[in-house]
């Protein structure tokens, strides 16, 4: 990506953060796998401002840091700092600070349905299994794209004229 | 012709890069980007000044253009801000200050 690429992403992210802090409520769309099972590429969060104090474990925060994003699974808190792992990975994040806390996400939408990210016994199970295996994690992107039948990473986005480009949520790598 | 008033709306977060704005709306989180020309219209819409004189002020000043297709252009685009509830619109000042 050249710097102007780099520059826009970043103003992107900025924005997507300001709105999540000022008006408690945004929506993303996920491009990464570190949530598999949970939440797949392609799916839009919706995410509520919340309090560190607010969160519990099993709920997916959203935190920004660095400029970077992270949408996964809050596991824990050490004092005022959140522990989060990702689902389908092997190792906690680094602890979150509560001033890089944007929210919780709320719901899941995908394929213009509401999914409950909340863990099950199914999802513990399928989440032991893709911790351990990358190979896991590619089959289940391939079934899944070809049960939807469609590519599951393209980003959509829609010039209207010249004078105003819109886009839909902007893309988060979790 | 009656004046067009423009305001901003409130519920959006904007940023500047260059001469582009981006915006996003709070409302279901739509990424909007405006190219430097529709910026400067973005940028003065503080709700009591006329789109006309904003257009005579931003784009007539700045570009060989006819005032009547500037303007032609610009309705068309505060319309369609509008339309997306980044923006709006109405024939009388608004009595609150944009932000």
């Amino acid at each position: 990506m050249d710097s102007q690429t780099d520059l826009r992403e970043a103003v992107k992210r900025n924005l997507v953060a300001d709105v999540a802090r000022s008006f408690g409520q945004v929506r993303l769309k996920v491009t990464g796998t570190s949530m598999l099972p949970s939440v797949w590429p392609g799916d839009i969060l919706t995410v509520s401002k919340r309090s560190a104090a607010e969160l519990l474990p099993g709920q997916i925060v959203l935190c920004f840091r660095n400029q970077e994003f992270v949408a996964h699974r809050l596991t824990g808190k050490i004092g005022d700092r959140l522990i989060t792992r990702g689902d389908s990975l092997d190792h906690d994040d680094s602890p979150f600070r509560e001033d890089e806390i944007l929210g919780q996400v709320v719901f899941v939408l995908r394929d213009g349905r509401r999914i409950d990210p909340s863990p099950s016994w199914w999802h513990s199970a399928a989440c032991w299994i893709l911790r351990r295996s990358e190979l896991s994690v590619r089959l289940l992107l391939a079934v899944r794209r070809l049960w939807a039948n469609k590519e599951l990473r393209d980003p959509h986005s829609l010039p209207i004229q010249t004078a105003v480009t819109v886009a839909e949520q902007p893309e988060i790598i979790i | 012709m009656n004046p067009i008033y423009v305001a901003r709306s409130s519920e959006v977060a904007a940023r500047m890069l260059g001469g582009e704005t981006m915006i996003m709306s709070a409302r279901d989180s739509t990424l909007f980007s405006l190219n430097e020309t529709a910026s400067a219209i973005w940028q003065a819409a503080d709700g009591h000044t006329p789109l006309s004189e904003i257009v005579a002020r931003t784009v007539c000043a700045e570009y060989d253009v006819e005032t009547e297709e500037a303007l032609q252009h610009a309705e068309e685009l505060v319309r369609e801000l509008a339309s997306r509830g980044i923006l709006r619109i109405s024939d009388q000042p608004f009595t609150e200050q944009a932000q």
